[in-house]
């Protein structure tokens, strides 16, 4: 009956491919977890079905824990428990020795980067014998299958499986062997790159937390360094003010002009310690302190209110839409900005008639950001100095050109951060600048 | 014009701020006596063992001050005895100027760099506490 025969050779086919699916199945869920548990464990778990399916008397899994590292017995699979405790993490091999890949079909497969296939210790020319049934474990082996696990073309273990009696290994058997080896190697690739993965982003979060640390750290300098340097500049100030009051028409010409500098360079240092102190403020005050709504529109009209005089003698002209939107923040601080980005565009300004166009950004606006635009027609920034110019104390022009201290486009940056807040710049020597920047929106 | 002698009392650390008050104060032309401690605890031991004639007239404190500041200080004596004062700070903090008026203060005056402010400043002081009662 030659067709019952088929029928139960292709039920046998099927249970047998179901059986080599669920180890395989097995295989891979323990694989899922190895980062839940160490490697050892992982390799017992392994280890079991592999032997299971094959029916395989013993079982063994070596691998190098680092490289250049001695190879490491690391898993057993029916062996007594004492040999497990004796040799698990204890028996070390060296790969180099000829001694020992001749001997131990495992170490040979990973020698030889292919599967070792015993069929009949007593015919094969690997000096099995010596260590493993002599020394090691006292039992008959007749067959052994050894795989590689290879990574990067190294061989970094293997996976062993022992038979008391004779066994032959047919083509399914080797193609699930070599699949479980395939796992094994993503599983342990994957679990490097994990590990690497983990040791740089501790490594970047320790250098972020030095940041941090050092931000504050200046941060605190520059409120000690504004705060203790108006003391001595006080008393500095007030004795002048004696001299003056007292000495100065007694002064020669040449006197007169000595301590026409000395009074020059106290304002400057005065000037660039308020600065200081501002920028100092911006970044120490939290941002919640005050939030209210602020209408920009009116905003606008106080700034330019403020800046009357300054307009009148630039014959300058500031549009601005009737309509502006609602922003929320610090009224002082967020006129602050309106006032240093305006009369920059003014002071930088060579025009019969400098013009600051103020609009709403729509294409940078998002719902929880207005973005505004600075439009001048100003004598404009070279690109190069397009990030350097939110530097403190960064200055283009001497101060006979232009006046001032370099600090407030450091100081409106600042303010903005303090509100996840953004300001950069679009300009070409010569052409006018378009300084834009984000405020959160009062919705 | 005045031949009144008038008494006061400064409680500064600064020595640099004591000599330009003393010469802002000296530039006015009018008689004073001025009664100097640096810090607080001196100050108020020396107003409480002082009998209701030889009271000060006007006080001046600093805020920024060693061990008790001024604000302390201001507290204490406004507790005990009426004379006006005045406090004398570099401070312009706002919770400052609110705290020295809560406890009492008569003015606050942040000093000013120049000396023909101060004496204006000072002048106008004198005329208001004392001079006009």
């Amino acid at each position: 009956m030659p067709l019952l025969k088929n029928n139960i050779n292709s039920n046998e086919v099927i249970e047998r491919t179901i059986k080599r699916l669920k180890a395989i199945e097995d295989i891979s869920s323990v694989c899922s977890d190895l980062f839940t548990s160490d490697l050892n464990t992982f390799s017992e778990k392994v280890l079991k079905p592999f032997c299971e399916l094959t029916k395989a008397d013993f079982g063994l899994v070596f691998l190098l824990k680092k490289p250049n590292d001695l190879i490491n017995l690391i898993a057993t699979y029916g062996f007594p428990k004492e040999f497990s405790d004796t040799y698990n993490n204890k028996l070390q091999l060296n790969l180099d020795s000829d001694d020992v890949t001749d001997n131990w079909p495992t170490l040979r497969a990973m020698a030889k980067k292919k599967i070792v296939l015993i069929k009949d210790t007593d015919n094969s020319n690997v000096g099995f014998t010596k260590y493993f049934k002599d020394s090691i474990y006292p039992k008959t082996i007749k067959s052994v299958a050894a795989v590689p696990i290879i990574i990067n073309n190294l061989p970094v273990g293997s996976i062993t499986k022992y038979y008391t009696q004779l066994h032959t290994f047919d083509d399914e058997e080797i193609s699930f062997m070599k699949t479980t080896a395939n796992i094994i190697t993503s599983t342990i690739e994957r679990n490097q790159l994990l590990e690497e993965t983990k040791k740089s982003e501790t490594k970047l979060s320790k250098v972020i937390e030095e940041l941090v640390e050092v931000n504050k750290e200046l941060d605190s300098f520059v409120y000690i360094a504004s705060h203790d340097l108006r003391e001595p500049l006080r008393t500095i100030e007030s004795f002048i003010s004696i001299l003056n009051d007292k000495a100065n028409s007694k002064f020669s010409p040449e006197e007169k002009e000595y301590f026409l500098r000395i009074i020059k360079a106290t304002h400057k240092m005065r000037r660039l310690i308020e600065d200081l102190a501002s920028l100092s403020r911006a970044s120490r005050e939290a941002i919640d302190e005050e939030n209210n709504t602020l209408d920009l529109k009116i905003i606008l009209m106080e700034v330019q209110f403020e800046l009357t005089a300054f307009i009148e003698s630039k014959n300058a002209k500031i549009i601005y839409p009737d309509e502006m939107p609602k922003v929320k923040g610090s009224r002082e601080k967020i006129t602050s900005i309106f006032k240093n980005l305006i009369s920059n565009g003014l002071k930088f300004n060579k025009s019969n008639t400098p013009t600051i166009k103020i609009s709403i950004d729509e294409k940078n606006s998002t719902e929880s950001k207005v973005c505004i635009c600075f439009e001048d027609n100003g004598i404009g920034i070279k690109k190069e100095y397009h990030e350097r110019i939110f530097n403190l104390f960064q200055r283009l022009h001497s101060q006979d050109e232009y006046e001032g201290t370099g600090a407030g486009l450091a100081i409106v940056k600042k303010v903005l951060e303090k509100y996840n807040c953004n300001i950069w710049i679009e300009s070409k020597e010569d052409e006018g600048s378009k300084f834009f920047i984000t405020l959160p929106r009062a919705l | 014009m005045i031949k009144k002698i008038f008494n006061f009392i400064l409680v500064e650390d600064n020595e640099d701020d004591i000599l330009f008050f003393k010469t802002a104060l000296n530039d006015i032309g009018i008689n004073t006596k001025i009664e100097i401690y640096n810090n607080g605890e001196k100050a108020i031991d020396a107003l409480n063992s002082l009998d209701k004639l030889n009271l000060p007239n006007l006080i001046f404190i600093d805020i920024n001050l060693p061990c008790k500041n001024g604000i302390e200080i201001l507290k204490e004596m406004k507790e005990s005895k009426y004379i006006p004062v005045i406090m004398l700070t570099s401070s312009d903090s706002e919770k400052d100027i609110k705290r020295c008026y809560e406890m009492g203060a008569d003015l606050y005056v942040k000093k000013p760099n120049d000396i023909s402010e101060y004496r204006i400043i000072l002048k106008q002081i004198i005329e208001h506490f004392l001079i006009s009662t």
